[in-house]
């Protein structure tokens, strides 16, 4: 018996327009994530990961040409953001509105998706800061946005974003605003809410050592294409794609010390803009040779346990 | 340059309006080849109505004076006035608050008092004031709202320099080194001054308007056509005769609102970009 | 025998912003010497970007002294202040921040050159132009404005400003805390590099235990506007005794333990270069 996914991505192109030549976000992803699955989509930036998130929450703007499917099989409708998605973005600023207090907003949300009355939403909210680890929920819950830390902020946006019991919880770089203490405190938090509710989780970051803490399966995304997918414990014990690798290799440098240069990845992403025949990391690729920059290589292995690359043997 | 006059140009409003500012200005400075009726000559019967006979196409006034050369030699006078009045503003103005903003303390506070109590007095009494001291010349009316409009840029240029002050790149631009006059010069005032330019449209917007008003109030050069005094000519047969002043208020309005518009897509234009994601 | 002073000495700065009741920067002693790699770390808030603009004298201490190179910077004022900001230099967080939005790059780093006088102007082209290979960018990139650039473009811009009046002391201020990993690794490569190249030194400051780790011998902890912690990176780190350097070691994310033999993976597939 085979599960129904909660999200399937089927050749899921983007094109945005953009000046001088329009910026081909997404080229061809399939992607396909299970009811309560963690799944972390790594990339730089420029890579694409914001805009799956966008394309999966249908907030991709009017111009955009898309192409491809996104469909949510165990859902059976399109989903209704707030409602079946909720999302957390890097800036918790951005998903606050400054001059309600944060117990309205979180409340709003439960009025809107969930048909509840204004006295039972205020007492909701109480109830979910203190999940999302607010000290004194009851004496906090009138006041507005400002008055919590950047941390504590980040929790509330959390709070708004599973109030309605959403079935998939989409974190673009949830931590990548907040300092290392508090990070590894939201990563945790994150975690625990989605176990205990059986959401699936989609977290979009650059950096793996976020993904290791929160993620079962782990895709790599490289100019707009993944290079590889796989369970984390396999992705992160031992990497096919030479980009994964080098991430990694980076990755455990940083972590062991001792004075020794980093082995960065020489070079940098091709432009948003630019077209390439073959694989778009051949260029930066150690190992690459006339066949990585002529043709592109296809997606071998299981389309949950995968890597496309020509020196993988299969 | 291009890159802002290309973002400029993505604002069809602006644009559009932009092309009609540039129009009317064409207009006004080239009115003798484009119509070359005297303005104040009597050419034709009084209060010939527009559209009727060709030699006269929007009309005579009372005294027979064809009202399409007075519409364009009209255009002159005002637009003059009103450019200049800004333009004179917008520098003294931004002058004043470069210098409070960038001296602080006892400097600021004299130079912002002395605002303050500029901005105090509403702008066309001012004018009124400087105009019947000084006369009724062209040169007295840029004079007079000028010095009702200046205060806004300072004001501007001020508030911008003190929002820089702080600013990493301003801190950088320290760090690196470089002399009070140079970060004043290269590094503050490029980035204050934006708004400011924008700022300047409106000036112009509320100079023709303060000439306008001048005129109709029969306090400006009684000799020469302008709009003001056009409507307040008509107004003796508005009843019978309105296109006399709709006529000179239409083109008071198409300029004031394509002016405006103008700015307001220079303010967009000029806003700071974004960084490519 | 006796010992060259440090390069730069800082003792019992005190800042306090007004309005606060407790300091920014309580009593911090610290000091680094020539050609030294010092990080300083702790969680946000704890006062490190405040002691970073105390010692490059963007902001006035209330009390405490800073010596650098043997003079008591804080005596300082005008032109001989200025003079010396061509020895002591400073990487922002935010290179977009730090660089003026309407100047092309390049004009910007030539205005270390400008100020102190160093290259005349018919050479400053050219020096831009070494400056740019030297940090790995195009030169033809000078020409752009910031918004023009990449990350990572945006802080070689930055370091090379930093680097042209060939300063003896740079500090750093989470040079890489908002840049990918890879350019991270690639940021830090350069640094390291461009130390060696000039002997310089520097304080990184950073809440990144990677980057201090990469990028320092000796290592100060802050916490609450006070050192709380110091010594050899490696050996604080492993064995940290503040609870503020314990509270930052714990939170630290780890990847899984590697393979043991690491150029093997678990499952089947193997790479085998240029042989395809």
């Amino acid at each position: 018996m085979r599960l129904v996914p909660l999200l399937e991505l089927r050749g899921l192109s983007v094109r945005l327009p953009a000046e001088p030549v329009p910026v081909h976000a997404l080229r061809g992803l399939d992607l396909e994530l299970l009811p309560g699955e963690r799944l972390a989509l790594v990339g730089e930036s420029g890579s694409g990961k914001s805009t799956v998130l966008l394309a999966i929450a249908g907030l991709l703007p009017d111009e955009a040409e898309i192409t491809g499917g996104r469909r949510f099989p165990a859902l059976g409708r399109e989903p209704t953001p707030g409602r079946d998605l909720g999302l957390v973005l890097q800036d918790p600023f951005a998903s606050l509105d400054p001059v309600l207090s944060v117990g309205e907003q979180i409340g709003e949300v439960l009025v809107a998706h969930r048909g509840a009355r204004w006295a039972e939403a205020r007492r909701a909210a109480v109830v979910l800061l203190g999940r999302v680890g607010i000290a004194e929920p009851e004496a906090r819950v009138d006041d507005p946005p400002h008055r919590f830390s950047g941390g504590q902020r980040q929790r509330i946006a959390i709070a708004m974003a599973i109030a309605a019991g959403p079935r998939l919880l989409l974190a673009d770089e949830p931590t990548s605003a907040l300092d290392t203490v508090v990070q590894a405190q939201i990563l945790d938090l994150l975690d625990g809410l989605v176990r205990e509710q059986g959401t699936a989780l989609l977290l979009v970051t650059h950096d793996l050592a976020v993904a290791s803490r929160i993620a079962d399966r782990i895709a790599v995304l490289y100019a707009g294409r993944l290079v590889e997918s796989g369970p984390a414990f396999r992705l992160l014990r031992s990497p096919r794609h030479p980009y994964t690798r080098a991430l990694l290799a980076i990755a455990r440098a940083l972590e062991a010390g001792g004075g020794e240069p980093l082995a960065a990845i020489p070079g940098a992403p091709p432009e948003p803009g630019a077209e390439l025949p073959g694989c778009s990391f051949a260029p930066r690729c150690p190992l690459a040779s006339a066949r990585c920059a002529e043709e592109r290589p296809a997606w071998r292995g299981h389309p949950r346990d995968g890597v496309a690359c020509h020196l993988v043997g299969s | 340059m291009t890159d802002l006059l290309v973002r400029f140009a993505r604002d069809r409003a602006a644009l559009l309006a932009a092309c009609v500012v540039a129009g009317l200005t064409l207009a006004a400075a080239s009115a003798q080849l484009l119509w070359p009726l005297d303005p104040e000559a009597v050419g034709g019967p009084p209060l010939l109505r527009p559209l009727v006979d060709p030699a006269h196409p929007l009309g005579t006034d009372r005294l027979g004076r064809d009202v399409l050369a007075r519409l364009l030699h009209g255009a002159r006078l005002s637009l003059t006035v009103a450019f200049a009045a800004a333009g004179a503003a917008t520098v003294l103005g931004s002058a004043v608050g470069l210098a409070a903003g960038l001296a602080g303390g006892r400097i600021d506070e004299l130079l912002m008092r002395i605002t303050d109590a500029f901005q105090t007095v509403p702008g066309f009494l001012l004018a009124l004031a400087f105009v019947s001291v000084l006369g009724p010349e062209a040169r007295s009316v840029v004079l007079a709202i000028a010095a009702s409009a200046w205060t806004g840029p300072a004001r501007l240029v001020r508030a911008e320099i003190a929002s820089l002050a702080g600013r990493d790149f301003v801190l950088a631009a320290v760090v690196a080194g470089l002399p009070r006059l140079d970060i004043a010069l290269r590094v503050l005032l490029p980035n204050a001054l934006p708004p400011v330019v924008a700022f300047a449209a409106t000036n112009v917007a509320s100079a023709v308007l303060i000439e306008a008003a001048l005129s109709f109030l029969g306090l400006a050069d009684p000799n020469r056509a302008s709009w003001g005094a056009m409507i307040a000519e008509g107004r003796a047969v508005l009843v019978s005769e309105p296109w006399l002043s709709i006529l000179p208020g239409l083109a008071l309005l198409l300029t004031v609102l394509a002016v405006n518009l103008v700015g307001e897509g220079l303010n967009e234009a000029l806003a700071p970009r974004r960084a490519r994601p | 025998m006796s010992v060259p002073p440090p390069l730069l000495e800082v003792e019992g700065l005190t800042k306090r912003w007004p309005g606060t009741t407790a300091a920014a920067v309580a009593d911090v002693s610290l000091a680094v010497a020539s050609g030294e790699r010092v990080a300083l770390v702790g969680a946000s808030g704890s006062g490190k970007t405040t002691l970073a603009r105390l010692i490059l004298r963007l902001i006035e201490p209330d009390r405490g002294s800073i010596r650098f190179a043997g003079r008591d910077l804080l005596a300082l004022r005008g032109e001989a202040l200025r003079r010396v900001r061509a020895d002591l230099q400073l990487v922002f967080q935010d290179p977009l921040a730090a660089l003026d939005p309407r100047r092309r790059v390049g004009a910007q780093v030539a205005d270390p050159l400008r100020a102190h006088g160093l290259v005349p102007r018919t050479g400053r082209s050219a020096a831009v132009t070494a400056l740019f290979e030297r940090v790995g960018l195009d030169p033809a990139l000078a020409r752009r404005y910031p918004h023009e650039l990449s990350g990572g473009q945006r802080q070689r811009v930055a370091i090379a400003r930093a680097l042209a009046s060939r300063p003896r002391l740079l500090v750093l201020d989470e040079p890489v805390a908002q840049l990918d990993v890879s350019v991270k690794a690639q940021i830090l490569d350069l640094l390291e590099r461009l130390r060696r190249e000039e002997g310089l030194a520097w304080l990184l400051i950073t809440h990144d235990l990677g980057a201090a780790r990469a990028a320092s011998d000796r290592i100060l902890v802050m916490a609450e506007g006070r050192i709380v912690e110091e010594g050899p990176t490696a050996a604080v780190l492993a064995a940290p005794r503040a609870p503020a350097t314990r509270a930052l070691v714990a939170a630290e994310l780890r990847l899984p333990p590697p393979p043991e033999r690491p150029d093997q993976p678990l499952t089947a597939p193997s790479v085998s270069p240029r042989t395809m």
